[in-house]
């Protein structure tokens, strides 16, 4: 469980959080969402010890610890600015510097990340010189290259054309890991992420299924600076009271497969 | 009439592959030309260069003709890199001050975008209390006033909220109404395809395909550009209704 208790913080005096206390299961995909300036980001970094709350506490503590480990887990980030974790002369040193730090077999780890993002043509290039798109690749690659207990991922599809995104959604849902992704982006919370937490000028508006909470009819999803999923929206036009799992489904459903 | 053509227009990196290749276009007054590519497609370098901010670098050089008829603004990928001042007022009379026009004439023109674009609530902000989206109408704004022929946004809308989202395409609906010219570089076609009228689809640094929006949905979904739910639900019946009516069986086939 991950656990924030009467959290307060601030940036240079501009309250962000309030005595915030949230618990956020581990083991599922949970998708922090809300409008720019909501808290999403600062919560990452809270939870990945990046900044220190300025009163409250903050405790991470996953499944993969034991009783007598005296280790925290591993919490890896991956920022919104991918510009802003990119340091390395190639795309292979930069994806090797986790696993390298956390005593991992380094090259295993590496061509595993490139080759799960499909990024292995990449390997030699100065990440620097990359368009936007293949730096978030390699940004996010050089987070999961490291295997942290924690995966911290903001707006991780910002930039990424559709088959990144799937192949991201894909690689994140095999992997046995708490996954917290801050986004705007609700198609891929419909698609890949199990719980959802909406936070709304430093508080949490509302957790739960991503299906009960991007899902529900009652919730002004666009007051909250989100856009309501493809599939949820297009079931609400046409008078379908569940959302098709694909674009295939609601064709099928629209040529007489569904009354 | 053109605003900007561009002929034979390659990019290489020195001693790699091609970025961009002998790639060809126009824009012409009061259009909005969608440059539609997945990631890595070349679209950046494409704006850049036809803009004429690639500039001479040791590592890419750029061959083939560009002219432009006139001016061109540039909005970047990533909008806070061209925020230069500390606040969003000073920020956006740079690119004036530049050209010498005088302080009140400035703030004149400056105040007459902002209201335009629905932002003076942002114009006595300082650039580093921004939002995401407020960065980007800023940036925009800055870009704005000085009243180029033609906008080049490079992925505007990436990584905006709805709200933010629906303010810059709310911008781009003011400017379109004002016959501006606008060549818009995304990967999301989401909320700018409708409002194109025409796209260039970008794969491997060459132009693979253009044409009106509607009469390339099906392309644009195979190079893996986002599209509106709602259109790849049409794009799929209109597949099963082409493989119903084959004679060689189909999906409604009994």
């Amino acid at each position: 469980m991950i656990r924030l208790e009467a959290v307060t913080f601030a940036y240079d005096g501009e309250p962000v959080y309030e005595g915030l206390d949230l618990e956020i299961p581990t083991g599922d995909i949970v998708a922090f969402m809300g409008p720019n300036g909501s808290g999403k980001t600062t919560l990452l970094k809270l939870i990945a010890g990046l900044v220190e709350p300025d009163s409250g506490t903050v405790t991470v503590e996953t499944g993969a610890q034991t009783d007598e480990s005296t280790e925290s887990p591993a919490v890896g980030l991956a920022p919104e600015n991918p510009d802003d974790g990119l340091f390395a002369a190639t795309v292979r040193e930069e994806v090797a510097f986790f696993p390298r730090n956390r005593g991992l077999p380094v090259d295993e780890h590496v061509d595993r990340a490139l080759e799960r993002l499909q990024i292995e043509t990449l390997v030699d290039r100065t990440p620097q010189t990359l368009s936007q798109g293949e730096k978030r690749l390699v940004s996010l690659a050089s987070v999961l290259s490291g295997d942290p207990d924690v995966i911290g991922l903001d707006e991780p599809t910002s930039g990424l054309d559709t088959p990144a995104r799937d192949r991201l959604g894909e690689h994140l849902a095999a992997l046995d890991r708490t996954i917290l992704v801050a986004t705007h982006d609700t198609d891929f919370v419909w698609e890949h992420a199990e719980t959802a937490l909406v936070l709304e000028a430093g508080t949490v508006h509302r957790q739960g299924p991503v299906e009960a909470v991007l899902g529900d009819a009652d919730l002004d999803v666009e007051s909250l600076g989100l856009r309501v999923p493809g599939p949820v929206r297009w079931a609400r036009e046409h008078d379908f009271e569940t959302p098709p799992a694909s674009a295939t489904e609601a064709a099928e459903w629209l040529g007489g497969g569904k009354q | 009439m053109t605003v900007i053509a561009a002929s034979g227009l390659s990019v290489e990196r020195d001693g790699g592959d091609p970025l961009v290749q002998d790639v060809s276009f126009s824009v012409s007054p009061g259009e909005m030309v969608l440059l539609a590519g997945p990631s890595g497609s070349g679209k950046t370098l494409l704006g850049k260069a036809v803009s004429g901010i690639l500039g001479p670098r040791s590592t890419l050089s750029v061959t083939g003709e560009i002219r432009r008829y006139g001016t061109v603004g540039y909005l970047f990928q990533n909008p806070r890199t061209q925020l230069v001042r500390r606040g969003v007022r000073q920020d956006i009379a740079f690119g004036l001050e530049n050209v010498g026009m005088a302080p009140a004439a400035i703030e004149k023109r400056l105040e007459a975008w902002a209201e335009r674009v629905d932002a003076t609530h942002l114009l006595d902000r300082g650039i580093d209390n921004l939002s995401r989206g407020e960065t980007a109408v800023v940036a925009l704004l800055g870009t704005l006033v000085t009243e180029p022929d033609l906008l080049v946004l490079d992925e505007p809308l990436a990584p905006l909220d709805e709200r933010n989202r629906q303010f810059v395409l709310d911008v781009v609906d003011e400017l379109r109404d004002r016959d501006a010219t606008l060549l818009v570089a995304e990967h999301d076609s989401r909320g700018l395809l409708e409002r194109a009228d025409r796209v260039l689809l970008l794969e491997n640094g060459q132009i693979t395909a253009s044409g009106a929006p509607g009469a390339l949905r099906s392309d644009l979904r195979e190079a893996g550009i986002r599209l509106p739910f709602e259109t790849l639900v049409g794009l799929e019946r209109a597949r099963t209704d082409e493989s119903a009516s084959r004679p060689d069986g189909g999906d409604r086939q009994q």
